[in-house]
């Protein structure tokens, strides 16, 4: 009894309260957090008698002046489905069903291809070398913790068995070699090798897309941790493991927030091929090219945008400062300030790739067309993506859009586009077509004389192809193979 | 005997070898790899100092083929790092309370946060990115569950978010925030800085300490739990994507 005054007396005295602080009119005036905690502690504790009430009021005070503070947490069993209300009940149902469907799809999937089955041993990584660590004892601390491989008796012949010489003369490497030059304790924070290219190799479509989906989770809990360029590394797994605009589009984000104007420029092309009116590529390469001065096709972006959402704000402020801009002058320099374009985005594997025959013809310049020829040669199926740029192209004004451009490997991998892609899926006459205003080109006459067998083989069998479905191909055989 | 238990690796998901790390009454960490039947790497005290048990462990920082780290949890409050590539305990800290679960936030990232919980209701967040040559890892404390906690798990679809199991059969679900900089400089060299955690939820599920947890790695806030009461709970969380 004896302890429990002294111990009650000194809550209230720990605190340093007075008796009258634990009053109505006090708390109701008080705006210190720390002593409305304490006074709801000591009221709490029932030392000084039990006032419900009292207790409530502060609560309710504290919960004015600090809403997050820890005293004002409360467990509550959690719910139960059924004293959930019904709307809310169903749609967790049927949330839940749904996905109970498209996982047992995917999983049906991923058990049919033929990656299910155990993955090869060598891709993996050889086992490490056995070794042991006697480590410090509590409280004293080493600096540098011997190692002690185990050593094994010369008596034990399957241990000997087990031994793998080059995996110990590789460790002793490792070992001596940090132990030359006085080792920093602490690994300087420099760049980490993550690899570009994430372990995609033998795996079906299904998991490519599901690792993609993961690498770019990591990309945005780096972005959303501030850490651009490791988000940056994180998307472009993503990309390598499989493409979505989702992904390019974080990317570019990423890029404009590290001053990459022209990656960034790149990765909003590479949504807007996909999507051709997507709002925040849009808006992105809009500030990409306002970073780069490039105010015409910046202002072009901006009111695209307007055009799409009329009301987006971070647009017409963009467009304001670029129309100033071209209005100023070159000698004015105009500072701009960079925004978020929204956050990231989740929906990763529903970007579709451009629709086939859905291109319409578009006025191109040269300097664009050259561009987007460079990035979908370079691009992965590099087929497909040439021949939707060709097709985008309207024929008549192909030589126009050419300009001087054309050189041998341009026209090398048009013959190449159109022998594996163009042929089965437009038909001969459009290839016809394609080819014969080529013939027009500046430059033809000289550039012709480059093509190598290769692909003098390959315009042989595409004039036969023409041929046996009933193209006059004689022209088109003369102009090329002459 | 084993108390803990954790893998990483193998083919399609992680990078690296496929190994396990087993963390014994003994006080020893034991890695293994799963094609062969001797441990390939063990932890242990010196001969002659005192075996503590260990309670916790865990893999991380497998980034890439090389890189590996092993955190183990003592029941003596220690907090040991073993880096598996250089052989060698890269940090070490006591935290004065049994550690009861250890888990890196991702463990095929760069080392980011590690989250300790304690007996006396611990949970401490670490910043793995930053380590003082002195001070080592900065911490975050808090207090939950105003018992033992028991088991702390990340939510895989987002790192940031976690939930603790309480030996007063409460589950707790936390966010961590990021400082506006991570790291800040002394004399001694760079040290990390810890953002905020807020709790996000808190929920009594059984009478009985809830002892371990798992989220669905498909579908963001299902999960189960287990509790002294013999009984496997499933929940969901819902609303979990508006925290991104």
């Amino acid at each position: 009894m004896v302890v429990n005054t002294t111990k009650s007396e000194s809550l209230r005295a720990k605190y340093d309260l007075d008796i009258e602080q634990l009053d109505y009119k006090y708390i109701g005036q008080c705006t210190k957090v720390k002593t409305i905690e304490n006074i709801l502690r000591v009221l709490r504790s029932g030392q000084e008698g039990v006032y419900p009430d009292l207790v409530r009021f502060t609560e309710e005070r504290l919960r004015t002046l600090k809403p997050s503070s820890a005293l004002l947490r409360t467990e509550q069993p959690a719910t139960a489905l059924r004293f959930l209300d019904s709307k809310e009940r169903d749609e967790l149902l049927s949330d839940l069903t749904e996905w109970k469907q498209e996982v047992s799809a995917a999983d049906a999937e991923l058990k049919s291809s033929e990656s299910a089955k155990e993955p090869a041993d060598q891709q993996l990584p050889p086992v490490r070398g056995t070794v042991q660590l006697r480590s410090a004892t509590v409280g004293e601390r080493k600096p540098e913790p011997e190692q002690k491989p185990a050593r094994i008796a010369s008596y034990d012949y399957a241990a000997w068995d087990r031994y793998d010489v080059e995996a110990q003369l590789k460790l002793l490497d490792e070992s001596d070699a940090p132990a030359a030059p006085p080792q920093p304790a602490v690994q300087p924070p420099s760049d980490p090798a993550i690899d570009d290219q994430p372990p995609v190799e033998g795996l079906s479509a299904a998991e490519r897309s599901a690792l993609a989906l993961r690498e770019k989770q990591k990309g945005n809990e780096y972005f959303r941790s501030g850490d651009f360029s490791r988000a940056a590394v994180y998307y472009t797994r993503s990309i390598n493991a499989s493409p979505t605009a989702a992904a390019f589009n974080n990317r570019a984000q990423a890029n404009l927030k590290l001053g990459k104007y022209g990656s960034a420029l790149m990765d909003c092309g590479a949504v807007l091929r996909r999507e051709p009116n997507n709002v925040k590529a849009l808006l992105r390469r809009g500030i990409a090219r306002q970073m780069n001065k490039d105010w015409i096709k910046a202002r072009l972006d901006f009111q695209r945008v307007l055009e799409l959402e009329p009301n987006n704000p971070q647009a017409r402020q963009h467009l304001g400062e670029v129309e100033k801009a071209i209005i100023g002058s070159e000698t004015k320099r105009s500072k701009v300030l960079i925004q978020e374009v929204d956050s990231m985005e989740e929906e990763g594997p529903a970007a579709r790739p451009p629709a086939a025959g859905s291109s319409q013809p578009r006025r191109w310049s040269t300097f664009e067309f050259m561009r987007e020829w460079r990035c979908a040669r370079r691009s992965e199926r590099s087929a497909a993506a040439m021949a939707a740029l060709l097709r985008s192209v309207d024929p008549d004004q192909l030589t126009e859009v050419l300009g001087a451009e054309l050189d041998s490997a341009l026209l090398s991998s048009v013959i190449r586009c159109v022998d594996e892609v163009m042929l089965a899926q437009d038909g001969p006459q459009r290839c016809h077509q394609l080819l014969q205003r080529l013939t027009d080109a500046r430059r033809f006459h000289v550039v012709k004389l480059l093509l190598d067998a290769r692909d003098r083989q390959r315009l042989q069998s595409i004039a036969e192809r023409l041929w046996r479905r009933g193209v006059d191909v004689t022209a088109l055989e003369r102009s090329f193979l002459s | 005997m084993i108390n803990s238990l954790d893998g990483v690796g193998g083919a399609g998901r992680q990078q690296g070898a496929p190994e396990l790390v087993t963390g014994g009454r003994d006080g020893s960490v034991k890695v293994w790899d799963v094609r062969q039947e001797v441990p390939v790497a063990v932890m242990e005290p010196a001969e002659g100092e005192p075996r503590r048990d260990c309670w916790t462990v865990a893999f991380g920082n497998s980034y890439n083929t090389e890189e590996r780290c092993v955190c183990a949890g003592y029941d003596n409050g220690d907090i040991k790092l073993f880096d598996l590539r250089a052989m060698k305990v890269r940090w070490e800290t006591n935290v004065k309370n049994g550690v009861c679960c250890v888990q890196f936030d991702r463990r095929d990232i760069e080392m980011n946060k590690i989250v300790a919980t304690t007996l006396e209701s611990g949970v401490l967040v670490f910043d793995g990115r930053t380590q003082h040559p002195e001070r080592g890892l900065t911490c975050l404390r808090e207090r939950a569950h105003k018992s033992t906690v028991w088991c702390v798990r990340h939510l895989p679809q987002n790192r940031d978010i976690f939930m603790t199991c309480g030996g007063s059969g409460s589950l707790n679900l936390w966010q961590y925030t990021y400082p506006a900089k991570r790291r800040d400089r002394d004399a001694g060299g760079d040290f990390g800085v810890m953002g905020t955690l807020t709790q996000l939820q808190s929920g009594i599920v059984s009478s009985q300490p809830v002892s371990a947890l798992d989220w669905s790695p498909d579908k963001r806030g299902l999960c189960a739990c287990i509790a002294f009461d013999q009984t496997v709970r499933v929940l969901i969380v819902t609303k979990l994507q508006l925290y991104g």
